[in-house]
């Protein structure tokens, strides 16, 4: 008897969430993908992707995007709802992102079924992970096939307290050179882009300073982004690697002394950004100036459908050609790739080109217990 | 008006609140889980509307995990684990309405204690959360591990070493710094990266070992109608009578709530089972606790909720998540473009003093309501075990399931997890310790580690900085009381 | 002394440091444990290992408790091959029927009952969770698609 009451009562919140939910989508399911929002005054985003271009295999299905990571605050959850929202509403489908983390990720992505009903959006994480040995050989690409890329994220960068006697990890190098008793530590983390930006560096530093500078030069390993900062503010590391939106808050007016910092070296150009990056700064690898930003691309099983996947890979030429998707990118100080970059074969050989190249900075990288 | 206020934001909260009791309620839900499924919906909205969205589902779901943890034994998120200590042994003698009426009065003191101390006390408290290092963590999550000794009376040794047993199973997973696996066998490593996870251990150790408790003895229905009636009638709730003398009590209980959230990276459940531990050390009548007395229940209740405004002090004046919850709230500023940081109070105070207002109402619906419908809420005690349980069954394997968002590994985790729980209650191991040693064994190591590398490994950094001291008093003032306390009743047993 | 008190850190072993003393203490405690209540044993006149009766209770219900077990093992497994919503109708009705007992198997408004509840429930909280909220649940070979409204019960 009660218990027919309180499933009622289950039902009655259901219909009430679900048209609530469904006030502001177009579409009648439940992802937002219309400028109508019910009752909200909405902000001046110009949030309007534009209606589904005719039907493909997708239209009318769910899709579920997983990513490496467990967080909903990071750039990997935001690019991949970005883009799940605007390929969404090109392909008709109705997409949910999972954040099910590395490991569990590549995991449901290679017992996945090949329609297209589940993608993985991540980045090089992907096979650096491999290449690392963090994760199982059995994930290498062979055994994925490699979607479009959806995105850049050139935001990697070093950061320092605003006091440092030095701006730039070229005159970190320096300054151990007029310093021969100090040490240089720098907060990274294993198996990561992190760890892949310090050994360049670090190589670099050996080569143009030589071996007791760089021997100086130490690495920290470990933490979260929040946990970087607060050795940095404990006075227990010298320089931290995280994302530039995690740190600009920081090095603005009016902050607190104990917490200013100042920015360096990104790895990469920031759009609106004026801070010299690594390669300006002169580091190289292998005689080209060093450049590395995130790469984001969608990953699928081994065996996916190919009409599926040339679906796909259109929807995303027209997503990236979208002026709203790329403002919205650069709004998070992401760099939407053009249409060209896209495409389905140019994507794949540029994925793999940059895990050769990742591949041989780790093999020319000394192991982290000689670093740390 | 300097903030967002209107019927419609009223509305979207009232909306926010009830589905987050619900998603808190239902054993196989967590306040967490509420906030990120709502997360992506936000976008559409204007900032201050998704505010009082999820600053809603955040109150309702930590406050809706104490009905299922007093009427049925199950916690409904991990903060209300303590409640079940004493409102269910309230329940069975008959006390459910007023257990849960003392539950959410406690649930609206501790958010509205904790939302004063956000209000007034903010760019204060965030200088100084920062200055704890990683030392002091590490210390006061050992201090957190001496509640171990409280709980477990007259087994304190035992009671310890199964403690001791959930730290080592808390680290079977991949070490995060080199990511190393460790005593995990090769063919599980795709699935325990991150080791087992809170949600099905807890649901698994208490409600499915209690389930297969039950079938042992026949699934006996062990409370009927005509045993309620007696007692509602005589001993319903009355603020003055069942707080009476407790002030003390919740102040403390809600000022450690607080302080758990305000600092970054010491867990949720964390919160409540510290003010469990200190109500038990401070009480007059500690023996009493875990029999089923307003005390114990105050103590869990107000603590959990103070978490919700302590959580928001670091994140809001420094950009850094008080708790796993408040982390997901990042993602909510940054669909909206907003950065939190530490200027973030002063450039867009529309917002702050939005959380402080949508905090407000959000309580006060949170009381209202749950306080009322009570009557038709208790009734959930009479449902025959035979049926409730396949119901929370299905339920619980949802919310496993959905943990980290769609695995296999976590459902089998609750079968896992109830023959532990089943066999540690028949060999006589105290299951709440050995679920405190899981909760808190991965933060303990992390500080662990990260104090000593900064020192080049040598211990003697626990003992060199001048705030570690006063916590180091703390510990040892804690374990005096506890093991006096275990002589003590040892000494009346025999 | 400082000497004595250092660990030392090394970035690729440092995952075995914590485990090691946790083992340690478990190891030096359990020792303790035995010591203190065998001598506790001891003077109360009973011996240190009693070969257990049984750990179950006197006449525990056989047929619900393995039952229970058989049924978790079962539903768990089928949950990932034919998809949520059908296999937990199946398996609801199903410890519904366990749980009411052998007095209870014939009784026929018990089963309706049954039904009703396990159909009104799992329905309820699969379209409020999985569709409504969009929460990833188990999908399989009765996962039922809509595509007119673009709904996936899984």
């Amino acid at each position: 008897m009660y218990f027919k009451r309180l499933a009622a009562l289950l039902l009655a919140v259901c219909m009430i969430a679900g048209s609530l939910a469904g006030c502001n989508t177009a579409s009648g399911n439940s992802t937002p993908a219309s400028s109508q929002d019910a009752g909200a005054p909405a902000t001046d985003e110009s949030s309007a992707p534009a209606e589904a271009s005719g039907e493909t295999s997708l239209t009318g299905k769910r899709v579920r995007v997983v990513i490496g990571s467990t967080s909903t605050g990071g750039d990997s959850y935001m690019v991949a709802d970005m883009v799940t929202r605007y390929l969404g509403a090109e392909m008709g489908f109705n997409g949910k992102v999972d954040p099910v983390g590395n490991a569990a990720a590549l995991d449901a992505i290679s017992k996945a079924k090949g329609d297209g009903t589940t993608i993985m959006m991540f980045h090089d994480m992907t096979f650096l992970s491999v290449l690392f040995g963090a994760v199982d050989q059995q994930y290498a690409l062979e055994n994925l096939t490699v979607g479009p890329r959806i995105g850049q994220n050139p935001g990697g960068c070093y950061a320092a307290h605003k006091d440092a006697p030095y701006s730039t990890l070229a005159e970190a190098a320096e300054w151990l050179k007029e310093n021969p008793s100090k040490i240089v530590r720098v907060n990274i983390e294993s198996g990561g882009v992190s760890h892949l930006t310090f050994v360049a560096y670090w190589l670099w530093a050996k080569d143009t300073y030589g071996d007791d500078v760089a021997g100086r030069i130490k690495a920290i390993v470990g933490g979260s982004t929040d946990e970087k900062k607060q050795r940095l503010w404990d006075g227990n590391t010298d320089i931290i690697y995280g994302d530039y939106s995690a740190f600009v808050e920081f090095t603005k007016e009016g902050v607190d002394n104990q917490l200013a910092m100042k920015i360096m070296d990104p790895a990469d150009v920031i759009e609106g950004v004026d801070i010299p990056t690594m390669a300006q700064n002169g580091v190289t690898f292998n005689g080209e100036p060093f450049v590395f930003s995130k790469d984001f691309a969608m990953y699928f099983p081994k065996d996916m459908d190919q009409n599926v996947l040339n679906e796909i890979a259109a929807a995303m030429q027209k997503v990236a050609a979208n002026p709203d998707f790329q403002a919205e990118m650069a709004k998070l100080k992401y760099k939407a790739v053009s249409p060209e970059e896209t495409e389905l074969s140019a994507s794949q050989q540029f994925i793999f080109n940059k895990r050769e190249m990742s591949k041989s900075l780790i093999e020319a990288a000394p192991s982290l217990d000689d670093l740390t | 008006m300097p903030f967002a206020f209107g019927i419609d934001y009223l509305a979207v909260a009232f909306l926010g609140v009830v589905i987050g009791i619900i998603f808190g309620a239902i054993p196989g839900m967590t306040a967490t889980m509420a906030v990120a499924v709502f997360l992506p919906l936000t976008y559409a909205y204007s900032m201050e509307m998704a505010l009082y969205l999820l600053l809603g589902l955040y109150v309702g779901g930590i406050s809706g995990g104490l009905v299922p943890a007093i009427l049925i034994n199950i916690p409904g998120t991990p903060s209300s684990v303590c409640t079940t200590f004493d409102g269910h042994p309230m329940a069975l003698k008959g006390e459910s309405e007023r257990a849960l009426k003392i539950g959410i009065t406690s649930s609206f003191i501790g958010g509205m204690i904790s939302l004063g101390v956000l209000a007034v006390f903010t760019p204060v408290l965030a200088g100084w959360a920062i200055k704890f290092s990683a030392v002091e963590k590490f210390l006061i999550i050992l201090f957190a591990m001496t509640v171990i000794a409280a709980l477990s009376r007259r087994q304190m040794l035992r009671g310890i070493w199964i403690g001791m047993v959930g730290v080592l199973i808390s680290l079977m997973n991949q070490f995060p710094v080199n990511n190393t696996f460790r005593m995990v066998p090769k063919f599980l490593q795709s699935e325990m990266q991150s080791g087992f996870q809170l949600f099905p251990l807890l649901i698994g150790l208490f409600a499915i070992s209690q389930m297969f408790e039950e079938c042992e003895t026949g699934m006996r229905a062990k409370y009927t109608k005509e045993d309620a009636y007696e007692v509602s009638r005589v001993d319903g709730f009355k603020f003055t009578r069942d707080f009476k003398g407790q002030w003390v009590n919740v102040i403390r209980s809600a000022l450690i709530g607080t302080f758990v959230g305000i600092l970054p990276g010491v867990g949720g459940s964390a919160a409540s089972i510290l003010a469990y531990s200190q109500a038990k050390s401070w009480s007059k009548h500690p023996e009493l606790l875990g029999t089923g007395v307003p005390e114990g229940l105050i103590a869990s209740e107000t603590s959990n909720n103070g978490l919700t405004g302590g959580a928001l002090v670091p994140l809001l004046s420094l950009g850094i998540p008080g708790d796993s919850t408040t982390a997901v709230l990042i993602g909510a500023f940054m669909l909206q473009g907003i950065q939190v940081g530490p200027l973030f109070i002063s450039s867009h105070p529309t917002i702050w003093n939005t959380v402080l207002m949508a905090m407000l109402v959000c309580n006060v619906i949170m009381f209202l309501v749950m306080f009322f419908p009570i009557k038709l809420i208790s009734k959930i005690i009479f449902i025959p075990q035979e049926r409730l349980y396949p119901v929370v069954l299905m339920m619980c394997t949802l919310g496993a399931y959905a943990t980290l968002n769609g695995r296999m590994f976590d459902v089998w985790g609750l079968l896992l997890f109830g023959i532990v729980g089943y066999l540690l209650k028949k060999f006589n191991f105290p299951v709440s310790c050995f679920l405190i040693g899981f909760i808190l064994g991965r933060d303990l190591e992390n500080y662990f580690i990260q104090a000593i590398s900064a020192k080049s490994g040598s211990l003697a950094v626990f003992f060199t900085r001048p705030m570690s001291w006063i916590i180091w008093a703390l510990i040892a003032v804690s374990i005096l009381y506890a093991i006096l306390d275990n002589r003590k009743s040892k000494r009346a047993a025999n | 002394m400082a000497e004595l008190l250092r660990i030392n850190v090394v970035h690729s072993t440092q995952h075995k440091i914590f485990p090691t003393i946790t083992i340690w203490i478990l190891v030096i405690l359990g020792i303790i444990i035995l010591l203190v209540e065998g001598r506790a044993k001891a003077k109360a006149g009973k011996p240190l290992f009693t070969k257990p009766k049984s750990i179950f209770v006197e006449n525990y219900d056989k047929l619900k408790f393995w039952g229970c077990i058989a049924l978790m093992v079962a539903y768990f497994s089928l949950l990932d091959v034919i998809g949520f919503t059908v296999t937990s109708i199946l398996f609801v009705y199903l410890f519904n029927t366990l749980f009411g007992g052998l007095d209870r198997l014939k009784n026929k408004k018990y089963h309706l009952n049954s039904i009703i509840i396990s159909l009104v429930s799992v329905i309820s909280i699969s379209l409020l969770f999985g569709t409504v909220f969009d929460i990833t649940l188990p999908d399989g070979i009765c996962t039922i698609w809509i595509k007119s409204l673009g709904i996936t019960i899984f």
